[in-house]
C-alpha cells in the first residue's frame, strides 16, 4: 500500500528487520539479546526453549528500524525448528564462545546452513562472545565464570551459563582460557563474507556495534520494496523516540536505548 | 329452557367454563319428613334452595353432579353440597297434599299445570336433599336430565370405575370452598409451582428501599411456594410414569419399514421383560410434501397410516394402549398414546396448532397438546421451523427467522383454559376467555427444532466422534446451543447430552439413509427438549438417534423420561397452606416493627485462594413479634448487591417471629475475579440487608486474597519478574521485557528436563493436590514440591494447561485468531505468530517447541490429541463474541499441528 515516495517522505516509520540468533547452546545468545533490548545481564539464565521473540527499535541516520529478533535455542534437539525461525530473516547473528573451540565449529555449520537455505540477501554477523572471560580486568572481578566445559553433548548443556570451573588460578591468566584466537575467527569471517565482532553480553562490549553494523549493511530499499516492509511498518506505529540511536552509541555499561 | 337468572347465578359458582348446566330449578327446603338434610346451614329463614345438574366433560367423558346451593337475601348462591350422579344416586318425587306426602315416585305432574306442589328428593351416598318445587316444566327437565345421566354412567361404569370418576367435584367440597386460600382447579398450582417469569423485587439500594409493600408481597408468595413444595409429600400422592417421546421427519415417505427403534421396544418383549412406557408421544414432520396437502387441510389419511404402523409394530402390547389425542397441521402431526389403565386419570385434554410458513398455511409451524394426568399438567409441542438455506456458509441467515418463529409459536400456541399462574404467559383473549401458554405446565416437552451446524469442518468432526462417541467438539457450533446460550430461544428448556451422529441430511437413492448427504451440512435438526416445574421430578433415561431407520433423509430421535404425576389431597393441601399462611397474616401486635438480630456483623474469611470457595454462615434472627421480610440490597447506586466473587444464599426471605434463618456467604475468587485482585484490589465488601418496613443492617466481609499467577493478562504476568505473591501491587513494575511469563518458562523447563518421554503428558490427569502445590510454588517462587509420585509430571502438565486456560484473554488474542484459521502451511503459521504480542509469541514458541521435541518419534495420533488440547486453550473462543467469528476446532487443531510437527 505504501509506495516509495511515502516511505521516504515519512522517514520515522520503522522498517521491520527480522534477525535471528543462532549458535551452540550456552554461548550467550539470549544474553546478547537481553543486553541489546533491556541493557541488562542475568547470570544463570535458564536455557531457551525453542526460541524467544523480542523486538527493539533502533535509529540509523534518518531511519528507524524495528528489529524482530528470534533468539533460538542452541540445543541440538530444537535444530529441526530452526528453519522456521530464520525463514525470511534479513539478518543473522551467529554466536560462538571464545572459550570453547567447538562452538566455532558449530557456528561455521550454522553459517553454511544459512548461506545454503536462508534468504540469499541475508546479512550474517559472527559474534565471539564471553570476551570478558579472557580480559584481565573483568576476569579478576566477580564474574566467576571460567573456561568452556568442553562438553560436546549439547543436550546436557541445559544451563545456558554452563561455564564451570571457578578456579582462582585461571583468573590470573585470563588469556589462557581463550580457545578461539581472534585472528582465526576474523580470517574465517572475512573469507565467508561475514561481519565479525568479539562481544561480552556481561559488560556490553561490542553488542550495540553488531546491530549497528548490520543496520548499515541491510539493503533497506530492498526491504521496503520486498517482503511487506512498508505495509507492516504502518501497522507497527512509529515511535522513534524509543529507538536505540545507532549513530551515537551509548558508552559501554549504559543503556543502548536513547530514551 | 333454563331459567336465565338462575342459570347466571349458578354459573358464577362454577369453577371452570368446561362445566355446563343441564338443568336448574329453585324450591324451598322440605322440612318435614326428611331423614337428613344436606347442608343444614343458616337460620330458619334460610330455606331457599337452588338445584342444578352440572356436567363436566374434561375427563373425556360426561360426568354429572347435582349441586345444592343455598341462597341469601342478595340472591348470591352458596354451594352447600354436591351429589355425584353415579350408581347410588337416586331421584324421586312425591306430591304434597294436605294429608301429607304421597309416596308415588313414578308420579309426574302434567306439564300443562303451570304451578304444582311437589317434593323432589335427591339421594347420594353421603348427602340427601328434599325441596318443594312449584315449576312443573323445570322439574320435568331436571328429572329427565338427572336420570338420563345416571343411565349413561351405569352404561359406561366398566370404563370408568366410580372410585376414580368425578374428581372434579372435590373442588366443591365445602371445606375447600370455605378456605381462605380459595383453591380452584385452575389456580392451585400457583401455590406450588414457580412462575416462569417470577415477579421481581423492586429496585432498591441502601437509603432507597423501593416499593416495600409490593416487595413484601412478592417475598411472602415466594415463601409460601417454597414452603408448600417442601411439604408436598404431606398432601400429595406421586404416581410414577414412564414417558417415551420420538421425533421423526419422514420426508413425505410412508412407513415402509419396521419402527421398533422409534417405539423403544423390542419385538416380542412384554411389560415384565422391560417396563413399557405409560405414555408415548410421537412428533412427525413433513408427513406430506404434496401441494395438495396445503390445500386440503382436513385429511387424516397420513395420520392413520402412521398410527396404524406404530400400533402394528407394538405387537401384542398395542392392546393395552389407546390413542389419547392427536393434532395435525399439514405435515406436522403429534400423536399421544397412553396405557388404557392410565386413560381414566387423564383429563383437561386440549390441542392447538399454528402455521408459520408460506401464507401461514402450516407447512412450518407447530402443533401442541396438553392434558392433565391426575393433577399434573403435561404439554407437548411438535414444531417444524424455517429450514436452513441450501447453500453452505458460515452464517445461517435463517437463524434469526427461526428464533422469530419460536417466539411467535410460543406466543400463539395457547390452550383454552385459565393459566395457573397469572404472571406467566396467560393472556385474555378478546372473548374474555383466559388462555394459558405452553409453559403454564408442570412438564413441557418440545420436539424437533430444525437447526444446522454452521461449520464446514463438521464432517471431519463427525468422523472423529464416530470413534470416540464424544460429539462435544461440535456442540459450540450447534445453532440451537448457540441461540440458547445467547438467550434467544428455548432458554427455559433443557436438553440431554447428544451422543448420536447428526440426524440430517442423509442420502436418498442407492445409498438410502446410509451416509450424510454431501451437499448439505450435517446437522442435529431433530431434538427433544424438556422443562419441568420444581414441584415434579424428571429424569431423562435415554436420548438416542436411530441410524437404522432408513426411509427418510432424517433419522428419528427418541428420548425416555421417568416422571411423576401427583394427586393432591385438597383438604390436606388447604391445611398446609393455612398453616403456612396464618403466621404471615399480620403481627399480633400491629405496632411491632420488624427487626433482626445478626449473629456477627463482620465475617472474616482469612486467607482466600483462587478458585477455592469458602463458605461461612450468618444467623439472622427475627427479634420482634413481626414477620421479617429481608433482602440483600446494593450499598449504593453504582454497586451490585454483591461483588462478583461473593454470593449470598438466600438473597431474600421471610423469617417468622422468634425464628432464625442461616444465610450462607460464599467467597469464590474465580479466574475472572482474580485479575483485579492480583493487581491489588481489596477482598472486602459491605453487605446491606434490608428489612421491609424496617431498618438496613450491615455485614462486612473481608478476606486476605493470596495473589496468584492464575487469571491474569498474559502481558501483565510476563512483565512481572518476581513471584507474584511477593510483589507490592501498588508499585508499578518495571517492564521485564516481552518474554513469556516466568511461570510458563519454569513449567516448560521442568518438563524439558524431566518429562520429554511421558506419553500421557497433557492427555492424562495429574493429582489435584499436586497441581495445587505446583501453582502455589509458582506463586511464591518456592521450589516445586519434590515428588516421586508417578503422576507428578502429569501434574506439572496440568498446571501448565490450567495456567494457560486461566488467562483473561487466550494466548492467541481474539483479534488474531482469524489469521490462524486461514494459515495453510507451517510457514504461514509462523508468519502469523510473529504478528502476535511478544508474550503470546513466546508462550506459543516455547510450548510448541517442547511439544515438537517430545514428538520426535512420529506419533500422529498423539500429535493430534495434543494439538486439539492446546488448540482449544491457545485459541479459546471469545464468550462475548459472535459465534460466527469463532474458529472451528478442526482449524485450531490444524494450526497447532503446524507448530508442533
Amino acid at each position: 500500500m505504501a509506495d516509495n515516495a511515502e516511505t521516504s517522505a515519512v522517514p520515522d516509520k520503522p522498517i521491520q528487520v527480522k534477525l535471528v540468533l543462532l549458535g551452540e547452546a550456552a554461548v550467550g545468545k539470549s544474553s546478547i539479546v537481553l543486553r541489546f533490548v533491556s541493557n541488562e545481564f542475568q547470570a544463570n539464565k535458564e536455557p531457551t526453549i525453542g526460541a524467544a521473540f523480542l523486538t527493539q527499535k533502533c535509529r540509523l541516520e534518518d531511519r528507524v528500524l524495528r528489529y524482530e529478533i528470534w533468539d533460538t535455542a542452541g540445543q541440538e534437539r530444537f535444530h529441526s525448528l530452526a528453519p522456521m525461525y530464520y525463514r525470511n530473516a534479513q539478518a543473522a547473528v551467529v554466536v560462538y564462545d571464545v572459550t570453547k573451540a567447538t562452538s566455532l565449529e558449530k557456528a561455521k555449520s550454522w553459517v553454511k546452513e544459512l548461506q545454503r537455505q536462508a534468504n540469499p540477501n541475508i546479512v550474517i554477523a559472527l559474534a565471539g562472545n564471553k570476551v570478558d572471560l579472557v580480559t584481565a580486568s573483568s576476569a579478576a572481578g566477580a564474574s566467576g565464570a571460567a573456561a568452556s566445559n568442553g562438553d560436546d553433548d549439547e543436550d546436557e548443556a541445559d544451563d545456558a551459563t554452563a561455564t564451570p570451573g571457578e578456579d582462582a588460578g585461571e583468573a590470573e591468566n585470563p588469556e589462557g582460557l581463550r580457545q578461539v584466537p581472534k585472528d582465526e575467527a576474523q580470517a574465517y569471517a572475512t573469507e565467508a563474507g561475514l561481519l565479525f565482532f568479539e562481544t561480552s553480553a556481561k559488560t556490553g562490549e561490542g553488542i550495540v556495534e553488531i546491530f549497528t553494523e548490520i543496520a548499515k549493511k541491510i539493503p533497506i530499499d530492498h526491504i521496503l520494496n520486498g517482503r511487506g516492509g512498508a505495509s507492516r511498518s504502518a501497522a507497527a506505529g512509529a515511535a522513534a523516540a524509543d529507538a536505540v540511536n545507532l549513530q551515537n552509541n551509548a558508552p559501554k555499561g549504559k543503556s543502548p536505548c536513547s530514551c | 329452557m333454563l331459567d336465565p337468572t338462575l342459570t347466571r347465578n349458578v354459573v358464577k359458582r362454577l369453577r371452570t367454563n368446561s362445566e355446563q348446566i343441564r338443568a336448574v330449578l329453585a324450591g324451598e327446603l322440605a322440612v318435614s319428613g326428611s331423614k337428613f338434610v344436606a347442608g343444614r346451614v343458616g337460620g330458619d329463614d334460610d330455606v331457599r334452595r337452588v338445584l342444578a345438574v352440572v356436567v363436566n366433560a374434561e375427563f373425556g367423558r360426561e360426568e354429572a353432579g347435582v349441586f345444592v346451593f343455598g341462597t341469601g337475601a342478595s340472591g348470591e348462591l352458596r354451594t352447600i353440597a354436591t351429589i355425584p350422579v353415579i350408581g347410588d344416586f337416586n331421584v324421586s318425587i312425591s306430591q304434597n297434599n294436605k294429608e301429607g306426602t304421597s309416596n308415588s315416585p313414578e308420579y309426574l305432574p302434567s306439564p300443562t299445570f303451570q304451578s304444582i306442589d311437589v317434593t323432589l328428593s335427591i339421594e347420594g351416598a353421603r348427602d340427601r336433599v328434599s325441596v318443594v318445587v312449584t315449576n312443573a316444566q323445570a322439574l320435568q327437565d331436571f328429572i329427565a336430565s338427572a336420570r338420563g345421566l345416571k343411565e349413561l354412567f351405569c352404561a359406561t361404569e366398566q370404563l370408568t370405575p366410580s372410585d376414580i370418576s368425578h374428581q372434579w367435584l372435590r373442588w366443591y367440597n365445602p371445606s375447600i370452598l370455605s378456605s381462605k386460600a380459595s383453591l380452584n382447579p385452575t389456580n392451585y398450582h400457583q401455590y406450588i409451582r414457580e412462575p416462569h417469569h417470577p415477579p421481581t423485587l423492586s429496585k432498591a439500594v441502601h437509603g432507597a428501599p423501593g416499593d416495600e409493600a409490593a416487595d413484601l408481597k412478592v417475598l411472602e408468595e415466594a415463601y409460601i411456594r417454597q414452603q408448600m413444595r417442601s411439604r408436598i409429600k404431606e398432601y400429595s400422592t406421586s404416581h410414577p410414569l414412564l414417558l417415551h417421546t420420538a421425533t421423526f421427519n419422514v420426508n413425505g415417505k410412508s412407513p415402509s419399514e419396521r419402527l421398533y427403534p422409534l417405539l423403544g421396544t423390542t419385538p416380542g418383549k412384554t411389560d415384565e421383560d422391560e417396563p413399557l412406557p405409560d405414555i408415548l408421544v410421537f412428533g412427525f414432520q413433513e408427513l406430506d410434501l404434496s401441494t395438495e396437502a396445503l390445500l386440503y387441510l382436513s385429511t387424516t389419511e397420513k395420520e392413520e397410516t402412521w398410527f396404524d404402523a406404530i400400533m402394528e409394530d407394538m405387537g401384542d402390547a398395542s392392546q393395552d394402549y389407546v390413542k389419547l389425542v392427536s393434532k395435525q397441521l399439514v405435515g406436522m402431526l403429534i400423536i399421544v398414546v397412553v396405557k388404557k389403565s392410565l386413560r381414566p386419570h387423564i383429563h383437561h385434554i386440549h390441542s392447538t396448532s399454528s402455521g408459520q410458513g408460506y401464507m401461514w398455511l402450516g407447512n412450518k409451524g407447530g402443533v401442541a397438546v396438553r392434558f392433565r394426568i391426575y393433577d399434573t399438567v403435561f404439554t407437548f409441542v411438535n414444531s417444524h421451523l424455517a429450514a436452513s438455506r441450501a447453500a453452505p456458509g458460515p452464517v445461517d441467515d435463517m437463524v434469526e427467522r427461526r428464533n422469530a418463529d419460536f417466539t411467535e409459536l410460543r406466543r400463539v400456541l395457547k390452550f383454552p383454559e385459565p393459566a395457573a399462574v397469572p404472571a406467566g404467559d396467560a393472556e385474555y383473549t378478546s372473548s374474555g376467555v383466559q388462555h394459558s401458554g405452553m409453559l403454564e405446565s408442570d412438564y413441557t416437552f418440545w420436539i424437533n427444532y430444525r437447526i444446522n451446524l454452521s461449520d464446514g469442518d463438521v464432517r471431519e468432526l463427525i468422523a472423529d466422534a464416530a470413534q470416540t462417541r464424544d460429539y462435544s467438539p461440535m456442540f459450540p457450533f450447534d445453532q440451537l446451543n448457540i441461540q440458547r446460550d445467547l438467550g434467544k430461544c428455548f432458554t427455559e428448556f433443557s436438553e440431554g447430552t447428544i451422543t448420536f451422529t447428526p440426524t440430517y441430511r442423509f442420502e436418498l437413492g442407492p445409498t438410502l439413509g446410509l451416509v450424510h448427504d454431501v451437499k448439505r451440512r450435517p446437522a442435529w435438526t431433530d431434538r427433544i427438549l424438556f422443562r419441568n416445574a420444581e414441584s415434579v421430578s424428571l429424569k431423562q433415561i435415554s436420548y438416542d438417534g436411530h441410524p437404522n431407520i432408513f426411509l427418510s433423509d432424517h433419522k428419528p430421535v427418541t428420548s425416555r423420561f421417568e416422571l411423576e404425576a401427583l394427586t393432591f389431597n385438597l383438604e390436606r393441601m388447604i391445611a398446609a397452606l393455612d398453616e403456612i399462611r396464618t403466621p404471615l397474616e399480620g403481627p399480633p401486635d400491629l405496632e411491632a416493627t420488624p427487626s433482626l438480630v445478626i449473629e456477627s456483623s463482620h465475617v472474616d474469611f482469612g486467607q482466600v485462594l483462587c478458585n477455592v470457595p469458602l463458605t461461612k454462615s450468618v444467623k439472622l434472627t427475627s427479634s420482634s413479634p413481626a414477620v421479617v421480610a429481608f433482602r440483600f440490597i446494593p450499598p449504593s447506586e453504582d454497586d451490585s448487591t454483591t461483588p462478583p466473587w461473593l454470593t449470598v444464599t438466600p438473597e431474600s426471605g421471610i423469617i417468622l417471629p422468634g425464628k432464625s434463618q442461616d444465610v450462607e456467604i460464599t467467597i469464590n475468587v474465580d479466574y475472572s475475579a482474580a485479575g483485579a485482585l492480583n493487581k491489588g484490589a481489596n477482598l472486602r465488601d459491605m453487605l446491606v440487608i434490608h428489612v421491609e418496613n424496617g431498618k438496613d443492617y450491615f455485614v462486612s466481609v473481608a478476606g486476605d486474597f493470596l495473589r496468584t499467577c492464575l487469571g491474569n493478562d498474559l502481558s501483565w504476568l510476563a512483565s512481572i519478574s518476581d513471584p507474584i505473591r511477593g510483589i507490592d501491587p501498588s508499585v508499578v513494575h518495571g517492564n521485564h521485557g516481552p518474554s513469556a511469563p516466568k511461570e510458563v518458562m519454569r513449567l516448560v523447563s521442568w518438563l524439558m528436563s524431566n518429562a520429554t518421554t511421558e506419553e500421557r503428558l497433557f492427555l492424562g490427569h495429574g493429582a489435584k493436590a499436586e497441581v495445587d502445590a505446583i501453582i502455589e510454588s509458582l506463586d511464591t517462587g518456592a521450589e516445586f514440591p519434590s515428588s516421586k509420585s508417578p503422576t507428578f509430571a502429569l501434574s506439572i502438565g496440568e498446571a501448565l494447561l490450567e495456567l494457560l486456560r486461566s488467562l483473561r484473554e487466550p494466548v492467541v488474542p481474539w483479534r488474531h485468531q482469524p489469521s490462524c484459521a486461514i494459515a495453510t502451511s507451517r510457514d504461514q503459521a509462523f508468519e502469523v505468530i510473529e504478528r502476535f504480542p511478544p508474550a503470546s509469541t513466546n508462550v506459543l514458541v516455547s510450548v510448541t517447541a517442547f511439544l515438537h521435541f517430545s514428538l520426535q518419534e512420529p506419533n500422529p495420533v498423539r500429535a493430534t490429541s495434543l494439538a486439539r488440547t492446546f488448540g482449544s486453550i491457545f485459541l479459546r473462543d471469545n464468550p462475548s463474541g459472535l459465534p460466527s467469528t469463532w474458529i472451528s476446532p478442526v482449524a485450531k487443531t490444524r494450526f497447532i499441528l503446524y507448530l508442533i510437527s
